[in-house]
């Protein structure tokens, strides 16, 4: 009881007495581990230091490596300073990766636009008030569960991811009389890829899908009353509203076509890394990797400022000139 | 300017439920008719109906005596404002309002006119470079009521135009719509949930429950002479007190007294010649009375004689210009409402004495719910 008394007492007195001015360093101490942003740093610090061990450090490493000549002698790493050696290689010398980054510019340039409208269409097909959409949904989000590296692999081996029944019905030959020959290579393309473009095409259609169920649906009565049609909608409305949906979906077509792990520069850089004949190396594999993920760099920049461009010209198209004349009438 | 009539209008939904069942009511033309009654009653489906956004299972739609039942939307000539703006969030406020005239192909020097002409009756010239998400909800809705009268229809549909305001500009766009029908001369169409809005705007209300037309009639009269128990208890806030009642009359010019509990009201004469029953001597009925037909009484006014019964305070609610006592009454079910003073000094707990104005209470059979009292 007595201690009890003493310890209200104690209390009463700390409560009553003027706040005593506390070490500097031991409040600001206090306040930083008691603040909002040290828990959110410190929930980060697992990611953090994974990122900084297996991705920052790696790529400073093949940063360096790419300029350089790389020896691994028994654990031991030697470096030479080459300058842009490996890259001229690369660029100049080497055909199959000059071919190969050609080959993937002409796969993203042609699979991007392709796979994004493909998934813009199937969205809104499965978003439709139709029997079994359920159904539908699920079928064309299947592949993106199944065709994981191995499994896609042996797809591909066995024929699965091509269609000749769509190939045969065209005649290239024929059409190359009368089409110029990019344009029927890009067809051809398209054609005996029609298969893994639906299969890539899983993740779009769901992003798309969410964006297009966020949107009002008094906002298409609002348009009907005002006199639109379907098309109109389309046009005025709903493109216009999944835009940001469009740019996060070429982004990310672009980064997963870039990281595929079938991708034939990746499955270059690595035999080359691992060349015991002199002919590659860790330094010249860098150089490659760099080259490709600048290229990448470029494609994804060029795309995003294509769509982006789009997006602003749906904003100012008409606007400042109808503006402009208001106001003149105005005045 | 238009005239609309519904002719046994039906809407049954693929499942079976029913949201309006036999629709009919003539709208004439540049009348403010207003649908009222709690959600779900298919005030808004029928609204959608006029306006060509739901179909109707059967009946017939006229709009200026043209049947429009399976017109487009478009060609109805009808223009709606939705509860939540249904703006289109990436153009500009002009653009919104552009947009209708813009598909028909107006010439632009005619929409601009008519865009800054109607911006100017609403007050909002200012904002039509913006866009939508950068106005209020106020600004938003005068966005909306702009987008409808560019377009100069022949009918305005506003579906609850105002639910999503807060109170203050709610009250405030009120006054704006009333003073918009005038200036425009058209015929409105306007639902609502809330019963003030209800009375204070319309020309007529259209009193729904259960996708049944209950009354139709102008504000006064609906508050005056409600066709039934629900229409009383529906128009009116605080809602209408209700006690049920057993009727006594010895003879039939004897004055008729009603009793509940150990109480007894005299009925007055001008009540008891509408009564339109033959018989009601014992027989059960439901008293309506509002609650500022209820007053507190001291012993010695003369007003409400054989007309008053005591009763315990539960609860007051202060109001402001006036006081709302929540009383407990012997024989009533739920308590009785009484619109006291402002300055009305009564507690929770104190014993009272309140008085009923029979001259302006309602009457309605126990089991049919209907009034039987003529106007």
């Amino acid at each position: 009881m007595k201690k009890d008394k003493k310890k209200e007492n104690l209390i009463t007195a700390e409560a009553s007495a003027p706040a005593a001015p506390r070490d500097k360093t031991e409040g600001r101490f206090y306040r930083i581990v008691h603040s909002e942003a040290f828990s959110g740093y410190m929930f980060l610090l697992p990611w953090l230091i994974g990122f900084c061990v297996f991705v920052a450090y790696p790529i400073i490493q093949t940063f360096i490596f790419s300029f350089s000549d790389v020896q691994i002698r028994l654990g031991e790493i030697e470096t030479s300073f080459i300058g842009f050696g490996n890259y001229a290689k690369a660029l100049l010398q080497d055909a199959k990766f000059t071919d190969a980054l050609g080959e993937y510019a002409m796969q993203i340039i042609l699979y991007v636009p392709v796979i994004t409208v493909i998934s813009l269409i199937l969205s809104m097909l499965l978003n439709s008030k139709l029997k079994g959409t359920g159904f539908f949904r699920t079928i064309f989000f299947f592949p993106v569960i199944i065709t994981s590296g191995p499994v896609i692999k042996m797809f591909i081996d066995q024929g699965v991811a091509s269609f000749p029944g769509i190939e045969n019905l065209i005649d290239f030959e024929k059409l190359a009389e009368t089409l110029p020959q990019f344009l029927v290579d890009a067809l051809q393309f398209l054609t005996s890829e029609f298969i893994m473009i639906l299969w890539f095409s899983g993740i779009q259609i769901l992003v798309f899908m969410t964006g297009l169920q966020k949107m009002d649906k008094s906002m298409y009565e609002a348009a009907k009353i005002d006199g639109a049609t379907k098309w109109e909608m389309f046009w005025k409305i709903t493109l216009p509203a999944l835009n940001p949906t469009i740019v996060l979906n070429v982004v990310f077509t672009v980064v997963m076509q870039s990281i595929f792990s079938l991708n034939p520069i990746i499955s270059k850089i690595q035999t080359d890394m691992n060349a015991t004949d002199g002919s590659g190396g860790y330094g010249y594999a860098s150089a490659m990797a760099w080259i490709y993920f600048i290229l990448m760099l470029v494609l994804l920049g060029v795309a995003v400022l294509i769509f982006k461009k789009h997006e602003k010209r749906i904003k100012t198209d008409r606007r400042f000139k109808l503006l402009k004349r208001a106001k003149g009438a105005k005045a | 300017m238009a005239s609309i009539s519904l002719k046994n209008i039906y809407k049954t939904y693929p499942g079976g439920v029913t949201a309006v069942t036999d629709f009919n009511l003539e709208i004439h033309d540049k009348e403010f008719v207003i649908f009222v009654g709690p959600s779900g009653c298919g005030k808004s489906t029928t609204l959608r109906m006029i306006a060509g956004l739901e179909e109707i299972s059967s009946g017939d739609l006229y709009i200026d005596d043209r049947r429009v039942n399976s017109v487009e939307p478009k060609d109805r000539d009808i223009a709606m404002v939705f509860q939540n703006y249904a703006l289109y969030p990436y153009m500009t406020v002009f653009e919104n309002m552009a947009f209708g005239l813009r598909l028909r192909k107006v010439p632009k020097k005619e929409i601009e006119q008519k865009v800054t002409q109607a911006a100017k009756i609403l007050g909002i010239e200012d904002y039509l470079k913006r866009k939508p998400k950068n106005l209020s909800g106020g600004q938003r809705q005068r966005v909306a009521l702009g987008r409808a009268i560019v377009r100069e229809p022949k009918v305005f549909l506003l579906d609850e135009p105002l639910s999503n305001l807060d109170a203050k500009m709610r009250t405030q766009m009120r006054t704006e719509i009333i003073k918009l029908h005038k200036e425009l001369q058209t015929t409105f169409v306007y639902v609502t949930h809330d019963q003030t809005e209800a009375m204070t705007m319309g020309t007529r209300i259209v009193v729904m429950k259960d996708g049944l037309i209950q009354q139709v009639d102008t504000p006064d009269n609906l508050y005056e002479f409600p066709v039934n128990k629900f229409v009383a208890g529906f128009i009116g806030a605080p809602q209408m007190n209700f006690i049920d009642v057993m009727l006594s009359q010895e003879e039939k010019t004897d004055p008729v007294y009603a009793k509940f509990g150990r109480n007894s009201l005299l009925i007055d004469k001008a009540t008891q010649k509408r009564i339109t029953c033959e018989e009601v001597n014992q027989r059960q009925f439901v008293l309506g009375v509002r609650a500022e037909d209820v007053s507190l009484v001291s012993g010695a006014d003369k007003k409400f004689k054989d007309a008053t019964v005591k009763a315990t305070v539960k609860v007051t609610e202060k109001l402001g210009n006036e006081t709302l006592v929540y009383c407990s009454v012997d024989g009533v079910n739920g308590d009785v409402v009484v619109r006291a003073g402002a300055r009305c000094n009564v507690l929770s707990g104190d014993e009272i004495e309140i008085g009923f104005d029979t001259k302006h209470v309602q009457l309605f059979d126990y089991d049919t719910e209907q009034s039987v009292l003529k106007r």
